[in-house]
This record gives C-alpha cells, sequence and structure tokens, in this order.
C-alpha cells in the first residue's frame, strides 16, 4: 500500500533528507520510500508510479513530502512514525538508546516539556549558547566562566524581558525543584529558600543546615558578578521575588559576595517587603544585627545559625562554637610549633570562603597579602607565591585557565600546598574541602596523601606547621563526610566543622587578637 | 546579541541600502538560517565555515562545532536588514554588516575560446567525474527510455531526469528554445534534497552557459520558464537558479567554471574535488549539469534565439 504525506514547511538538509529516505527505504516491510520537497515534479512522478498525489493537493514546493509503499498498514505505520522522528531529531547518529541531542535545537526540539538549560562549555561559547537557550524561552544556568560582563548585562537584559530567570555565568551552584545543578552537595528538600551571588557560601549554609537536618525549596545562584554596579542585582532580584512570591518558601537567605551599595540597597529594600524572615550574609559585613524581618550576619556559619532558628530548628553546638578536643589538640600542637614559623596560608578552593577567611582573619591581623580584590587587604604581585599572611582563592581565572577548577582537580593546590608545608616560615596553613556533586572524588584522601607522603616536607617533623581544614559537605554526598573528616584526622590535620570556625582556629593559633 | 558579519557576496551587498526591509525567517536547518524579505530579498545565513554562494552572509562567532541553529532563530521569527545590519526577533539576535569584507560572487564570462579547446575541456571534465556517486548523469543521454517499473524510487527519478536531460541534450544541439525550455520546465524541482537535484543539475548546466556561451536571451527565457509559476521548486532552489540565471553562482561551481577556463588541468581537478564536496549530491549533480552542458554545446557556436516569455 501506498501513501504520500506531507510536512508544512519544513526543511532539512539534504544530507539529512538523503539520510532519512535511505533508512526509510531499508525499512521492514518497505518496498520503497522517499523524502523529498513536494515539488511539481515529484509530486507528479509520485502519481505516474501510483501514489495517489490527489491526497495531498494543498502541498507546495516549500513542504516536505513522505512517500511510502509498503507491505501493509502496520509497515507502513512504523514507518512513518520512524521517518517524523528521525526528521523532529534531525541529523543525528548512533541507537535510540545511546542517542544524545547533537545541539540545544535539537534538544529543545526532542523534549518540549525541558524548561531550563545548564551551560557548561568553554567561556568564549556560553553567551552564545545561552542567548538560544533563552530565545527559546527556557531559564538558563551559565556554569561557565570567561564571559564578558558585556555580554552578561545582555543576556540578563533579554532574560528579565522575557519573564526568564538566568543564572551566572560562573554560577557553581542550584538547587532547582530539588534537583542539584552544577556542584551541588546532597541537600533534603524543607522550606528555606536561598538567592545566592556566591557559589560556596550557598554550599556551606545549605551544608550545614543539611547537616542539621533542615532543607531548601530552590537554592537560586546568580552569578558573583551580579551584585556588582554594571549588572544591578537583576538576577537576585529576581530570584528573592520568585522565594517571596513561592509559598512553600518560609525562610528566605540571601548570600552575596561584597555587593555594590547601590545593589545592597535595592536588594534589601525588596527583602523587607518579603513578609517573610530574610537573613542577610553581605560578604565583609562588620556587625550581627536586626532589622524588622532583616537578620544580617556576619559570618555564613552564623546565617545558618539564624536560618535554623528563624526555622524551628538548632545548629549542634560544636557547629556553633567548635569543640573542645579540637581546641585541646590546637594547644599542644602550638607548643610544638617551632617560635620562627610566624605566618598564615590560606589555599582555597572556593571564593567565598577565601573572602570570608580574609574577613575574619583581617579584623585580627594586620596585613594579609592576597589575589581576592578586597578593601583593606594587600593584593599579591604574583599570587603563585606566598608572602607574609597570605590567603590564596585558587578558583581565580589565573589559575584555571586550561586547568579545571581546584574543586575538581586539586593538582596546581597539592603542590602549591607541598610548598607552602616546606617552607619555614608557615605557622600555619588553612584549608577548604569542598564536597558534592561534580567535585573531586576524594579531596581529603588527596591532601592527607600529598601531607603524608614526601612532598609534605616538613609536615612529619616536630614544630612543622599546623593544618587546619574545614569540610563544605553532607552526609548525602557522594565523597562521604565521615570518610572525608577521618582522612584528615588521620594526618594530624585539625578538622572544623565551619569555615568561620576553622578561621578561628587559625586565629588562635597565630596568636591573634580575638575579635570582639 | 551582535555577531559580525565577516563576509558577504556582493549580491547581497549590492541588493541592501539605506531602506529598512521587513521580513521573516523562511527556514532554519543544519547550519543556515534563510531570511525572506516582504520585497522578496533573500539572505542564508551561516558560520564562517560554509561553501560561499550568491545568498551568502557568513558570521563570525556563530558556534557551528556539531550546531544545527543560529542563536534559536526560528521560522516565521521577524527580520529586519539594512545596509548596515540584520536583526532577528526583538532587538535579541544582531547582525553587523559594517565593514564586512565582499566576495565576488558574480562570475565573469570566458570570451575568445577556441571549440577545440572547450572540447577538450569536456573530454578532461568527463574523466574527472568518472566514478561519481552521480555518474549516470554524467553519461548524459538516454534516448527514449521509460521509467523502469519496479524499481527504487531514487532510481525513478535519476531515470526521469535522464529523460529531460536527452532532451535539453538534443533540443541544444538542434536550437529549438521551445523543446529546451520544455526540458527545464521538466527538469526544475525534480528529484530529492533540499535543492532537488535537477535544480542543482540545471545550475551546473546554465553556469557553463553563462560562461562560455554568454547567451542573454536564452537566460531570460529560462529565467521566465521557472519563475512562472514560481513555486515550481522549494524556495531556496528558486533562488539559486535565479542567482545562476544572472550570473551569480557557489563558489566551487564558480572556482571550475573559472578553471576550465584557465585550463590548468591541476586546478580543474582541485575543483572538481571541492564541488564534489558540495552538500549530498548537490556538487555532483552541478557538475553533471556542466558536463552536460559541454556535452550537449558541441562547440558549433550554436545559440538560441529567445522566445518572449
Amino acid at each position: 500500500m501506498k501513501q504520500i504525506v506531507v510536512e508544512k514547511s519544513t526543511y532539512l538538509d539534504s544530507v539529512t533528507l538523503m539520510r532519512v529516505s535511505k533508512k526509510a527505504s531499508e525499512a521492514a516491510g518497505v518496498t520503497n520510500a522517499m523524502v523529498a520537497m513536494a515539488t511539481d515534479t515529484n509530486l507528479a512522478l509520485m502519481a505516474e508510479v501510483g501514489f495517489d498525489a490527489s491526497e495531498v493537493q494543498d502541498a507546495t514546493a516549500n513542504d516536505l513530502m513522505i512517500a511510502i509503499d509498503a507491505e501493509d498498514e502496520a509497515a507502513l505505520e512504523s514507518t512513518l512514525e520512524m521517518v517524523r522522528g528521525e526528521l523532529k531529531g534531525g541529523a543525528s547518529g548512533g541507537t535510540e538508546e545511546s542517542r544524545a541531542p547533537g545541539s540545544l535545537e535539537s534538544a529543545v526540539r526532542e523534549y518540549p516539556e525541558i524548561n531550563l538549560v545548564l551551560i557548561s562549555v568553554p567561556g568564549q561559547f556560553a553567551a552564545y549558547e545561552a542567548m538560544k537557550a533563552l530565545r527559546s524561552d527556557k531559564h538558563v544556568m551559565i556554569f561557565s566562566d570567561n564571559v564578558s560582563i558585556e555580554d552578561e548585562r545582555e543576556l540578563k537584559t533579554v532574560a528579565s524581558r522575557r519573564g526568564l530567570l538566568l543564572m551566572g555565568p560562573d554560577c557553581g551552584t542550584a538547587i532547582i525543584n530539588g534537583a542539584g545543578l552544577g556542584f551541588a552537595n546532597g541537600v533534603p528538600v524543607g522550606n528555606i529558600g536561598m538567592v545566592a551571588a556566591s557559589g560556596t557560601g550557598a554550599q556551606e549554609v545549605s551544608a550545614i543546615l543539611a547537616r542539621n537536618g533542615l532543607g531548601m525549596s530552590q537554592l537560586i545562584g546568580t552569578g558573583g558578578r551580579d551584585v556588582s554596579s554594571a549588572i544591578g542585582g537583576v538576577t537576585t532580584l529576581m530570584g528573592l521575588k520568585a522565594l517571596i512570591d513561592d509559598p512553600v518558601t518560609e525562610i528566605i537567605v540571601v548570600v552575596s559576595k561584597l555587593p555594590d551599595e547601590k545593589v545592597a540597597k535595592k536588594i534589601l529594600k525588596a527583602a523587607r517587603g518579603a513578609g517573610k524572615p530574610c537573613i542577610i550574609y553581605f560578604a565583609g559585613q562588620s556587625e550581627s544585627r536586626r532589622d524588622d524581618n532583616l537578620i544580617f550576619t556576619r559570618t555564613l556559619a552564623e546565617t545558618a545559625v539564624e536560618t535554623a532558628t528563624a526555622a524551628g530548628g538548632r545548629i549542634s553546638g560544636s557547629a556553633q562554637l567548635g569543640d573542645t578536643a579540637t581546641d585541646e589538640n590546637l594547644l599542644e600542637l602550638r607548643c610544638t610549633l617551632d617560635p620562627s614559623r610566624k605566618y598564615l596560608r590560606g589555599l582555597f578552593s572556593g571564593g567565598t570562603l577565601a573572602q570570608e577567611a580574609a574577613f575574619i582573619l583581617g579584623r585580627s591581623f594586620d596585613k594579609i597579602h592576597t589575589n581576592l580584590k578586597l578593601p583593606g587587604l594587600v593584593m599579591l604581585d604574583d599570587p603563585g607565591a606566598s608572602s607574609g599572611h597570605t590567603i590564596v582563592d585558587l578558583g581565580d581565572d589565573v589559575f584555571t585557565r586550561g586547568r579545571a577548577h581546584p574543586m575538581i582537580d586539586q593538582s596546581y593546590r597539592l603542590t602549591r600546598l607541598a610548598k607552602e608545608a616546606s617552607d619555614p616560615e608557615t605557622a600555619v596553613i588553612l584549608l577548604d574541602v569542598v564536597l558534592g556533586y561534580g567535585c573531586n572524588a576524594d579531596p581529603a584522601g588527596e591532601i592527607a596523601g600529598c601531607l603524608a607522603g614526601e612532598s609534605g616536607g616538613n609536615r612529619k617533623s616536630p614544630g612543622g606547621p599546623i593544618v587546619i581544614a574545614s569540610i563544605c559537605g553532607t552526609y548525602q554526598d557522594p565523597q562521604g563526610y565521615d570518610r572525608q573528616r577521618q582522612a584528615l584526622s588521620s594526618v594530624g590535620v585539625l578538622v572544623a566543622e565551619t569555615n568561620a570556625q576553622a578561621c578561628e582556629l587559625a586565629r588562635k593559633a597565630l596568636g591573634g587578637q580575638a575579635d570582639e | 546579541m551582535t555577531l559580525k558579519a565577516t563576509k558577504a557576496s556582493s549580491l547581497v551587498l549590492s541588493t541592501l541600502d539605506g531602506r529598512q526591509r521587513r521580513g521573516r525567517v523562511h527556514s532554519s536547518y543544519h547550519r543556515t538560517v534563510n531570511v525572506l524579505c516582504d520585497d522578496m530579498t533573500w539572505l542564508s545565513l551561516h558560520p564562517p565555515d560554509v561553501p560561499l554562494h550568491a545568498y551568502c552572509v557568513a558570521i563570525e562567532g556563530w558556534n557551528s562545532s556539531g550546531d544545527d541553529d543560529f542563536l534559536g532563530a526560528y521560522v516565521g521569527e521577524s527580520a529586519s536588514v539594512d545596509h548596515t545590519r540584520i536583526m532577528l526577533g526583538k532587538d535579541e539576535a544582531r547582525i553587523n554588516l559594517e565593514n564586512t569584507a565582499i566576495w565576488q560572487s558574480r562570475l565573469d564570462p570566458v570570451v575568445g575560446l577556441e571549440p577545440a579547446y572547450l572540447d577538450r575541456m569536456g573530454n578532461i571534465l568527463r574523466g574527472l567525474a568518472e566514478g561519481m556517486p552521480t555518474e549516470s548523469l554524467f553519461l548524459g543521454v538516454m534516448d527514449g527510455q521509460s521509467l523502469p517499473a519496479g524499481e527504487p524510487l531514487e532510481l525513478l527519478i535519476l531515470g526521469k531526469i535522464l529523460q529531460s536531460v536527452s532532451q535539453l541534450h538534443h533540443s541544444w544541439i538542434s536550437g529549438g528554445l521551445d523543446r529546451t525550455l520544455e526540458a527545464i520546465r521538466r527538469i526544475t524541482g525534480l528529484g530529492s534534497g533540499l535543492t532537488p537535484s535537477g535544480d542543482d543539475f540545471l545550475t551546473g548546466f546554465l553556469g557553463a552557459s553563462y560562461c562560455f556561451a554568454h547567451d542573454d536571451k536564452f537566460r531570460e527565457a529560462v529565467f521566465c520558464n521557472i519563475a512562472s509559476p514560481l513555486g515550481r521548486t522549494s524556495l531556496p532552489a528558486f533562488f539559486m537558479l535565479k542567482a545562476a540565471l544572472a550570473g551569480h553562482y557557489p563558489e566551487p561551481l564558480s572556482d571550475l567554471l573559472r578553471s576550465l577556463g584557465g585550463g590548468r588541468i591541476r586546478a580543474v581537478k582541485s575543483a572538481v574535488d571541492k564541488l564534489g564536496g558540495l552538500g549530498a549530491t548537490s556538487g555532483h549533480d552541478m557538475l553533471a549539469g556542466t558536463l552536460a552542458w559541454f556535452k550537449a554545446a558541441g562547440f558549433s557556436g550554436v545559440t538560441h534565439e529567445a522566445n518572449s516569455c
């Protein structure tokens, strides 16, 4: 039996048409098949060989014609379905099971129900791909970095006009409707919503909450530059509004790197009208205070504590104050520390954690050298070489060109760790260990291996530097929180519950003035 | 987002002026977005590495590695075009045309070639074309054959093209313009492919005719023949034929025709190989059309009196 079907205004390149034509001709039970443009001459030819062209009288030369001659109706129908599937999916290879969409366009066509696109491509292509997704009316998360500020501004303008959320660029993490995106920790679902212009800041707060049984409704990442004057907090404000409108979200957390002053005011104005408790962490904030429904905090750990309180839960005492055993261990280590060792060396994989450390320790020590662009700190001439008290964000572009982020690939951090451990002036090494999906499979194990091995330098000899680390992660993370903790403890690393607490231990170890 | 057009055809850049044209995305497929303006201006947007042709605008920054589409352009999306930029949608995708390099799409006819020279070139071309997928088209003439029953549809189409090619061959030799036009009408829009094989074949035939025979009246007559009715073939193919009749050809075909005029065998071979890589079978079909003209022309100085159209 013969049938011609017309797909109106359908254009596919010749290579695809030929491929589909051939596949249809070879299908079981098919005698003859052709997929071609429905030109007059093609239709006339089909009529000549017995097809009923009158069935497709309305066809024009700009429509696609599928002509199938099959042994029976079943073969005809199945071949037609196959052809339509091939045309819908576009040019692709592989089996049905193994086939992945070859482009954003074909993904959108094959899975029209998708409403969010995660972009993780080299930076120079990220804006282009994001614009495609926005123009397909999809929300977007850009995991990629190295996107220009001009492109970010334009993308956010388009997103805002279309009522779409654009998270990023350089958006490390998000949790949307229970699905973790990017570097996401195993976090339960709950009633706390977060909007974060800070990837590891969001991870630190949500992980502390998760370890204490509290979960997230949504975690909306914005990318660190969203709170700059150039971008104006577009995504932060959209995310805040979404959380205000979300009936599941009862408590809102705003976590941000140091924001532009005007942007901060806009965020606070929106939060003030939320009608829900809003816990605000702007990095560098010098005091904790309350102002109506707004609760301002100075550290990420304090943010988690205040959030838990607002949610009717509580954070364990050790997370808030540290534990006695760790303090005693520190005292012991301090007694054996060589007096010629004077300096702190902070090697961070998380930018916000590095920033938090710089702010906390900057209150106790005069001069901290860093590659972070923050007021009151001394910029390192060469981020690859420490000088005096040093805190380095190893996730900075200068360290990640041609290499994965240190939360994935620790090779540079381990080299630097060995170098700092061998430096006779190093008194304290401060580390963050970030867990979660997409992160290094065993970061603590690698650090422990480095410290225990020859490359660990003076670490094993008496009087060597004190190593302090915090673990940003949950019991549900694939690396295993307890296993990571054990790996660090086994080589004498002091493990703190939070980054703030690790900083406090470092201050004590160095004899710095307590921050009142 | 503004992307830069690195190169555009002379036909496109000479058509666009200060007037703002309104239009729509007519079609979007693998590495191609076609824009049709209300005044029938046609533009094809491509990534930079696509072979140039009469309506091409090559765009820097179009990420085309394994990628079908261009900034999410969709069929029916609004477009506005002037000599400085092409804009799709609500100011979201902009292509800057300022300081765009011009690719000269119009081919200069070759004059003063001896029939013996063209005869030799035809033979060389024939030798180079042997073994190509559409070889049967190169063989040219199949007198009086009928469609073989029970053969695959592709073969039936091929047979049909061969019949019309045969008619074209004989009518060209005999100088019968009406019969030539009838053959061209039968070939237009025939075959599979986005630009059907018959149209690709005709483009090659017309290219050789334009380059070596310079018969303006004939081309005018052919244009009337395919333009009425306009819907004889797909719109991309229609515009390809329209450009061909005005002397604008895809770069690989232009290179072949120039090399045939230049007489350097190595250049001809290189051009044949390049043309063979164009599209699925488009390049081979154009090559077959070029060869068919060499065969049919016979180099006896045949020209045609154009009918009024």
